[in-house]
Formats: structure tokens, sequence, C-alpha cells
């Protein structure tokens, strides 16, 4: 078990490695995140607004996600490489799921009574998926998002321990085959770090593009005007 | 062959009918409703729980289509068409992702109309509904009776001749309550309006209408209905007099016909 400070240490002497193993890790993240969040986002869309397409694909999304993304892996990489792409793609992967599954609940708990009244305007399907059902899906699709920011990184650097030449998953394998604990920790740390980052982010696009969610109800409520 | 034709009679029900399909074969809610308002009446619904009145409303706003009979508004056949009536539900509904004036006017951008145009005469109309200072905020803060009249203001733009209020202040404390109906007439008087209403509430039935209708458990039908002979404006202190209460006494006995 090595000291607090020997970490430090080691985190100060590596700093020059670690930046070089950070990049790919993170741009695997940031890249595999997008995709697995536009993909998701697509999905739980069409979902709500063709049945049939809910019917097919549902059970389906379910199933594939008691299969290890830990034994897809493998397969990626005979397929693909040990290039960019297998490592994005695990990453989609991993964050796609709670993505879809929240937001497909989202848009399905939008108050009936709403609908009802948009409808008694003389709106059609479409303007109440606009108008009703999306806005009120963003919370629950920003909380989905949430949960796969935390799997972001840990999704690119299980993908490099599996076939990798940089990053922080091969820094990790290395530390370990050469008995460094410090550095193990280092790269814990480091995950750590941009995983935080990452949710922070998420936190942000969610505050900004959905306010009114966030609003203190009980602290803020005004009263009724005088007179 | 359909014409319309000019008449004073701003809704009419004719013969209106509705069943759902359940588990033990059709249900029938609604069962042949005859009735007609005239421009500018109040007419209140009253009647026991789940007795069908809110399915009515959905078969006048036209969100379901009746199993038989007509919905005409001034003379034309509106069966099972929305966008023809101004319908205020129970709970305030405003979209809490909208600001106050983006609720307000939500129906005149589902219909097509000016966006701009709409949103100047709401501004103007924020003073009268006491959300003066409100227009960019988000439905969150504000209290309870606000919203009401947030709710009540996104009525009144949406520009129909014929309002549906399903128990618009039932969620309301006694207090606000009673100034919301004040206001709701003083709100009248100056956008008159053709009202259909509905409540649990025998005073403020009275209070309010013009005529008050009470329905049968379900399936809902017309059992009687009320003249309310009390003067406009309508004051409090009318609560008190001997019209008043025979008005309650009659209601309450047709409400509770075994007792």
């Amino acid at each position: 078990m090595p000291a607090p400070s020997r970490i430090a240490k080691t985190l100060v002497d590596s700093w020059e490695l670690l930046l070089r193993h950070t990049g790919p890790t993170l741009t695997e993240a940031a890249l595999g995140f997008g995709l697995g969040i536009g993909v998701a986002l697509l999905l739980a869309v069409g979902m709500e607004l063709f049945p049939w397409l809910r019917r097919g694909v549902y059970p389906l999304l379910i199933t594939s996600q008691t299969v290890p993304v830990i034994a897809v892996a493998p397969l990626l990489i005979l397929w693909f490489g040990y290039e960019l792409l297998p490592k994005v793609l695990i990453v989609a992967l991993v964050t796609f799921f709670p993505v879809v599954v929240s937001t497909v609940d989202g848009l399905r708990s939008a108050d009936p009574d709403m609908v009802r009244l948009l409808k008694s305007m003389g709106a059609g399907e479409w303007r109440v998926f606009r108008m009703v059902r999306f806005p009120h899906a963003l919370p629950s699709f920003f909380s989905g998002m949430k949960i796969a920011a935390t799997y972001g990184i840990l999704g690119a650097v299980i993908a490099e321990w599996l076939g990798a030449s940089e990053g922080l998953g091969v820094f990790l394998i290395r530390s370990q085959n050469s008995f460094a604990a410090d550095q193990v920790f280092v790269a814990i740390a480091v995950i750590t770090f941009w995983s935080l980052i990452l949710f922070g982010l998420v936190q942000v696009l969610a505050r900004w593009t959905a306010p009114w969610a966030y609003i203190d109800r009980e602290e803020d409520r005004r009263g009724e005007p005088k007179g | 062959m359909t014409f319309c034709r000019r008449s004073d009679d701003m809704l009419q029900l004719e013969k209106l009918t509705h069943s759902y399909p359940s588990p033990e074969g059709m249900r029938q809610v609604v069962d042949g409703i005859d009735l007609t308002v005239e421009m500018g009446e109040f007419v209140s619904i009253i009647g026991p729980s789940g007795c069908g009145k809110s399915t009515l409303f959905n078969l006048i706003s036209g969100l379901e289509r009746p199993s038989a009979g007509r919905v005409l508004i001034g003379g034309m056949d509106i069966t099972g068409c929305t966008g023809h009536v101004s319908y205020m539900p129970q709970k305030d509904c405003l979209f809490p992702w909208r600001t106050v004036l983006e609720n307000v006017t939500l129906a005149v951008e589902v219909a097509g109309g000016k966006k701009q145009d709409a949103r100047h005469r709401a501004e103007e109309l924020f003073p009268v509904f006491g959300l003066e200072g409100f227009a960019h905020e988000y439905p969150a803060r504000l209290s309870g009776g606000m919203r009401q009249r947030a709710a009540l203001l996104r009525t009144v733009m949406a520009d129909q001749e014929l309002w549906l209020l399903d128990e618009p202040m039932g969620a309301l404390d006694a207090l606000t309550r009673e100034r919301m109906q004040d206001w709701l007439l003083g709100i009248l008087k100056r956008f008159p309006r053709t009202v259909l209403f509905i409540t649990h509430s025998i005073d403020e039935a009275i209070y309010l209408s013009d005529r008050v209708v009470v329905l049968t458990p379900r399936p809902a039908r017309t059992r009687a209905i009320l003249n309310v002979e009390l003067p406009r404006p309508r004051r409090r202190e009318q609560m008190a007099t001997e019209a008043f209460l025979r008005h309650k006494q009659w209601l309450w006995e047709k409400l509770n016909p075994d007792m």
C-alpha cells in the first residue's frame, strides 16, 4: 500500500506520461459518449412516435444489456482492429442503454391532462410530442445521461485493456505488470477526475437546457400580489 | 345535408349518447342528453361524482366522438372536431417548461396565429389578471391562485366563444375560491362569453349561473334544470336571501332524491 505522499510524487513525476495516455482515452470516451447519447435519443423518440418500432426493438434492447460488454468487446476488436473505432463503439454501447430507458420513460409519463388540453385546442400528435412529451422527457433524459457519464471513461478504459497501444487502460495494465501500486492509484485518481468533469458538464448542460426543472419550489415561490 | 342557420343558440347538444367498451360489455356513460345554451349564458352542470360530467366535456370539446347524437356550435355541426371551444381543465395544466406568457398564448400558437400580436394582447391583460411582472417567469414561481388566473387568461386568449370550465376552482382553498368566483364574474363582464361550468358545489353553481343542470348518476341524463332567479350583478349578500336558499334546497333534493 503506497503512502499518499508517494502517490502524489508519482503523479508529478509521471505527468508527461499520464498526459500522453489521457488524450486517447478522453477522445474515445467523448466520441463514444456522443454517439451513444445520439443513438439513444433517436431510438427513444422513434419508439415513442412509432409503436411498431417500440414493440420490435425494446425487448431486444433489454436482452442485449444482459450480454456483458466484456464479452462483446473482443468481437468488436476482431472486426474493427486495434484502432479508435472499436473503443468508441464499446463506450457507446455502455452509455446508450441508461439514456434510452430513462428517455422512453420520460416520454411516456407526460401528463395526460396537458395532452388533452393541447388536443382540445386542435393540436395533432406531432405537436403534442413537440410541445408536451419531449420537454417533459428532458429531465429524465438528463438523468440517464448522468448515469451514462459515469460509465463513459470506465468503458474506454476497459476497451483499452482488451487491445490498445496507448490510453489510461494501457497505463493501468502496464503499472500492474510492473507491480507499481502507486501508478495504479494515480491512474484511478485521473479516471475519477475526468468522470467527475464529464458528470459536471452534463449537469451544466441540463441546467442550461431545462432551467425550469431546477426551480426550488418552496423557497422561491412568491406570494399573492397585494390588493 | 347540413347547412348553417343563424341562431342565438350558442351550443346545442342533440341526443348526445356515449358508451365505452369495458370487460362486461359496453358501458353507457352519457345517455341521450339534450341541452341548448344561449349566447352569453352561464350554465353550471352538477351531478354525483363519476356521473360522466367530464366525458360530456370530452364530447363537446371533440376529444372524443359520441356513440350517437350531435354537438352544434353556432348552428354548425362540430361533432368529434377539436379547436372550437376553449377548455379549462381542473388542474391548471400550465406547462412548466414555458414562461407564463408562452403558456397563455398557447392556443394562438396551436391555431397558427401571429405569436407576436398574441403576446402584445396578453401583456396588456396581465395586470387585469393580477399577473403583472410575471410574464417571463416559469409557472413554478406562481402561487396557487395566480396559476389559476394564468390558466383563465390562457382560456381568454384562446379567443373562442364557448368556454368549458371543468371544476376550475376545485383545488383552491375556500377563501381563495370565493375571491376567484367574484373575480371570474368580473372577467366575464369584461369579456362576455358563453360558459359551461362543471362544479360539485351547489352554492358555487347558484352564485355564478343563469341555469343549473342536474345530472343523474351514471349513465348521465338530465334530471332537472334550475333557472336561477337572482339579479345580476351577483353579490355575496344574495347568498343569504330567501330565493338563494330556496334554490339551494331544490337542488339538494334533486341531487339526493332518495333521502
